[in-house]
């Protein structure tokens, strides 16, 4: 069988300049922590977040990018190519919310912008990851973000846009099966607020390109990066 | 006016169900993953490629059941199929479209069709194969003809093309082990073909022969992957 960790690639590269030693400091460190995921053990995958990520200076958005996010990738790609058991798979992504959780009392937060947003997966979608990662993004950028979680039903979606008020409305869908809940939610949030900005991505969007046109909504965000610079543009912080 | 995409899902369960009835006549599925594991998943399939189907339609972007076919592909040759396999789902879904009166221009049509498309390798080697595994099943069939009755050549041909099939995707995929781990289990498979004293090692040699010099990937990676007539009489 073909070893999943020796097979680890990246294609993602860091926005800032990367010199050799970092990047091996980084392969090594995501090398490490897959093993860890495919492991099943927890206390290692944090141990290494921790010890050899944040007490070692690697910034907690490199590890957001360059080592969390790129081994869920890399999971999805073992479980495709059947390297990997749906029980692994979940395994291993249940580890990555652990470590998502497990850091995001580190992260670093700019001074509050006053500006809130909403972010959910709309429903029936129970992929969650890249949401509550584009969440942290966001409050690492000063906005306080409520984060709702996976398949949240379009009705109670509006009620929580009405309670809350948010500046922005973010939703996230990973399977394209899903695209007509995200028409629904559009719709109920639109009908409770209609000038609210609506942001929308996840990789749903990766098969039906330029489909944010069609949505009515105000921007797709891309990735956790490109939705927050889109936030700061559209909020004008 | 009901949308197509609503005409479709409304009949969902019985176009899925349409769309896989001639797959279960062949043996292979339930020699290979055996009768519950075939069906269970053999329908789950079929509802999933309707399903996608008309969340392509509710868009209106084959770019839908393209991705969806490219993703599913990577995952089903893992799992010892090919793409001839997932194409002929394509086909068995055309058809059940067809027989509920929707004509070759219609959109679930089109879309079914942008689905078979993506399948097409990008060029190189696999694509080579691909564009070219209708005449290579026939020269290879023709070089057996002194094995064959006249009813079994299109039969040999159809599985001559299956093997393409699945020699394209270890390479496009650059995993020579998937046309290995075929090969192996395929061996034993083999005699329910009914192919008489046609040996699947023979069958396997002569096809690597039409492969000749325009081919010399698809050739090597073949060598590799054969299983040799002492091992399946030993």
């Amino acid at each position: 069988m073909e070893d999943p960790v020796t097979t680890f690639r990246y294609s993602t590269s860091p926005s800032e300049p990367v010199t050799p030693e970092t990047e091996t400091t980084l392969t090594h460190l995501r090398s490490r922590y897959l093993a860890a995921q495919l492991a099943g053990h927890r206390l290692e995958a944090l141990r290494l977040l921790v010890d050899d990520g944040v007490l070692r200076g690697v910034p907690l958005q490199v590890l957001h990018l360059e080592v969390i996010q790129p081994a869920q990738y890399e999971i999805g790609r073992l479980w495709q190519e059947n390297i990997i058991s749906v029980a692994q798979e979940h395994q291993a992504t249940a580890i990555a919310q652990l470590s998502l959780a497990h850091l995001y009392r580190h992260l670093p937060r700019d001074p509050p912008n006053d500006k809130v947003v909403l972010l959910s997966c709309v429903e029936g979608e129970l992929h969650e990851v890249g949401a509550r990662m584009a969440s942290d993004f966001l409050e690492m950028a000063g906005f306080d973000v409520r984060f709702l979680g996976a398949n949240v039903p379009h009705e109670h979606l509006g009620r929580m846009v009405r309670q809350v008020r948010p500046h922005l409305l973010a939703l996230s869908v990973t399977m394209t099966y899903h695209l007509p809940a995200l028409r629904r939610a559009v719709g109920h949030a639109r009908a409770v607020a209609p000038d609210l900005p609506i942001a929308a991505g996840g990789l749903a969007f990766r098969w039906a390109p330029g489909l944010e046109d069609t949505l009515g909504v105000s921007f797709l965000g891309g990735d956790a990066r490109e939705l927050v610079s889109a936030a700061c543009r559209t909020l004008g912080v | 006016m009901e949308t197509p995409s609503r005409l479709v899902e409304a009949r969902a369960d019985t176009l899925a169900r349409a769309s896989v009835e001639a797959m279960y006549q062949d043996p292979f599925w339930e020699a290979r993953y055996g009768a519950e594991r075939a069906r269970r998943f053999g329908d789950e399939d079929a509802r999933f490629h309707v399903r996608y189907l008309v969340q392509s339609l509710d868009e209106h972007r084959p770019s839908v059941m393209e991705g969806y076919a490219r993703w599913l592909r990577t995952l089903l040759v893992s799992r010892g199929m090919c793409t001839l396999h997932l194409d002929q789902n394509f086909v068995g879904l055309a058809s059940a479209l067809e027989a509920d009166g929707w004509g070759p221009d219609s959109e679930p049509q089109v879309h079914v069709r942008a689905a078979r498309k993506a399948l097409l390798y990008p060029d190189g080697p696999a694509r080579r194969l691909q564009d070219t595994a209708q005449a290579l099943a026939r020269a290879t069939t023709a070089r057996l003809a002194l094995y064959l009755t006249p009813e079994d050549k299109p039969r040999l041909e159809e599985e001559m093309c299956l093997q393409l099939s699945y020699l394209a995707d270890a390479l496009a995929e650059q995993k020579p082990e998937l046309m290995a781990d075929h090969v192996r289990w395929y061996v034993g498979f083999w005699p329910r073909r009914g192919f008489g004293l046609l040996a699947f090692p023979s069958v396997l040699g002569m096809l690597k022969a039409s492969l000749g010099v325009a081919h010399p990937e698809a050739r090597a990676l073949l060598a590799t992957a054969g299983v040799s007539w002492e091992e399946t009489r030993s």
